[in-house]
């Protein structure tokens, strides 16, 4: 059925699948749960995919902005701290290796709509303006999600409470 | 110190997406999801859950036609002189002229085949007033309401007060389907004219009495029914059976269940897994008062 119905969505996902799966992480806050998120967003580009074949990864990553923002609506399931994150070791040091694992962390611990708005700022590299259109909200909603987001990183990778906290849970949203 | 954090996030992402790396089976799940999806929706386009829905959204949509609701149950030379079709409609619509509490259970699953085992199942909880035009649906398991008054339909989070932008009445199937691809199928194939759902029922086929269950009050008449549909371009022949239950005192709907098994029109291309699609609509608290408030009121 895929090679008769989607020609070219095996090619595509070759070239694309590892990026949209880092952003499918990021946006879910797990690894299974952005596996979840991109098989999700796959199944809605199959549905379209006809029609979207000009620019699959546009519709592909949209869907998976806004299902991201409504996963607190689609089901139970909350995000995961971000525990498997394994980040390669640097020659900054480790403190900084440190600060980014906690960062991520603290991501996956965030509001869904925070989390989003920050990936999409600070991954996708999107402007205020860009995220409130795809988003569909003001860019005054995007503006104050970004910065409760950052204070909220800023919170949780204080020295001394994060890892703990992240990891036993309290710092997720419930 | 936040320039710094942002830069540290920034890099935090690029490390992680260097490694990360898509498994096979991601798009392999992607892909048996949509068949699953594609299935379900065949059963019900092909008619497999038309009676459901059509019931259902007699009751959930009848409201605002002005009617009164019932004044009770009709005399039982009326009800027993009636065919056992017509009496189905007859239940059906005065069903749709009162209020009532409902559960919506979904479930698809493979029972045989090399998918047996996957189960996948939605429960709603809800009220409906039709008179008032007006009530809620519950995902069973999560805060989740979604809210129809009038034209519009409401989806939020009543514990949290966030509710999003109303969506019109029409797009309530794509509100269910959020929750599940299966549920849009059920809602999209609304019936919602009366005189459809009459005719819809007349056509359920061979519906046969079933006999008497239950005592007093809970005393329910059953019919079965059972049809076949024809294959299409996507789907094959399947038959489809189910039950109606209507209560002795109360002549109105109290469960509706039915069951069909589908598969591709050719399996060896596509949705070859027999997929087995239940659907059991249950009404109860006829006449019981449901309050809901337009949110932010």
């Amino acid at each position: 059925m895929r090679r008769q119905n989607f020609a070219g969505l095996d090619v595509f996902v070759a070239e694309r699948g590892n990026a949209l799966l880092a952003t499918a992480v990021f946006l879910a806050g797990s690894r299974v749960a952005g596996e979840d998120l991109l098989q999700a967003a796959l199944e809605r580009l199959m549905r379209k995919w006809q029609r979207v074949r000009g620019d699959p990864e546009g519709y592909l990553r949209r869907t998976m902005y806004h299902l991201a923002v409504d996963q607190w609506r689609v089901r139970r399931r909350r995000p995961e701290v971000l525990t498997d994150v394994d980040l390669p070791a640097r020659s900054d040091g480790t403190d900084d290796l440190h600060l980014r694992q906690a960062l991520l962390q603290a991501l996956a611990a965030l509001p869904p709509r925070q989390r989003v708005v920050l990936v999409l700022r600070y991954w996708e590299e999107l402007s205020e303006a860009e995220i409130a259109a795809t988003l569909g909200c003001s860019a005054g909603t995007v503006k104050s999600s970004a910065s409760r987001g950052l204070a909220r990183l800023r919170e949780l990778t204080a020295p001394g409470r994060a890892h703990e906290e992240l990891i036993s849970g309290n710092g997720a949203e419930r | 110190m936040t320039d710094q954090l942002e830069r540290q996030l920034v890099a935090g992402f690029q490390d992680y997406a260097a490694d990360v790396r898509l498994g096979p089976d991601v798009l392999d799940a992607a892909t048996a999801r949509h068949h699953r999806r594609t299935n379900a929706r065949r059963a019900v386009v092909a008619g497999g859950v038309a009676s459901g829905a059509a019931a259902l959204s007699a009751v959930l949509v009848l409201g605002g036609t002005g009617q009164p609701p019932a004044a009770g149950p009709p005399p039982a030379a009326t009800a027993a002189a009636q065919t056992p079709a017509l009496r189905l409609a007859a239940a059906a619509a005065a069903t749709g002229q009162t209020s009532f509490r409902l559960r919506l259970t979904l479930t698809q699953s493979y029972d045989t085949g090399r998918l047996k085992g996957y189960r996948e199942s939605q429960d709603y909880e809800g009220a409906f007033d039709a008179a008032a035009d007006r009530g809620y649906l519950r995902l069973r398991g999560t805060p989740i309401e979604i809210r129809i008054i009038g034209e519009r339909v409401y989806t939020g989070r009543p514990d949290r007060d966030a509710w999003r932008r109303p969506m019109p009445r029409s797009e309530l199937a794509d509100v269910l389907g959020a929750a599940n691809p299966a549920t849009t199928s059920v809602f999209e194939q609304l019936t919602i004219d009366p005189p459809a759902v009459l005719e819809m029922l007349r056509h359920l086929g061979s519906v046969t009495p079933a006999g008497r269950s239950g005592s007093g009050s809970a005393a329910v008449d059953k019919y079965t029914f059972t049809y076949q549909v024809e294959a299409d371009a996507s789907t094959a022949t399947h038959r489809v059976t189910g039950e109606v239950e209507i209560g002795v005192r109360s002549q109105l709907l109290a469960r509706i269940s039915q069951q069909t098994t589908t598969v591709g029109a050719n399996p060896a291309i596509a949705d070859g897994q027999p997929l087995t699609w239940r659907t059991v609509i249950a009404f109860s608290g006829y006449g019981t008062p449901v309050h809901v408030a337009k949110p932010g009121a």
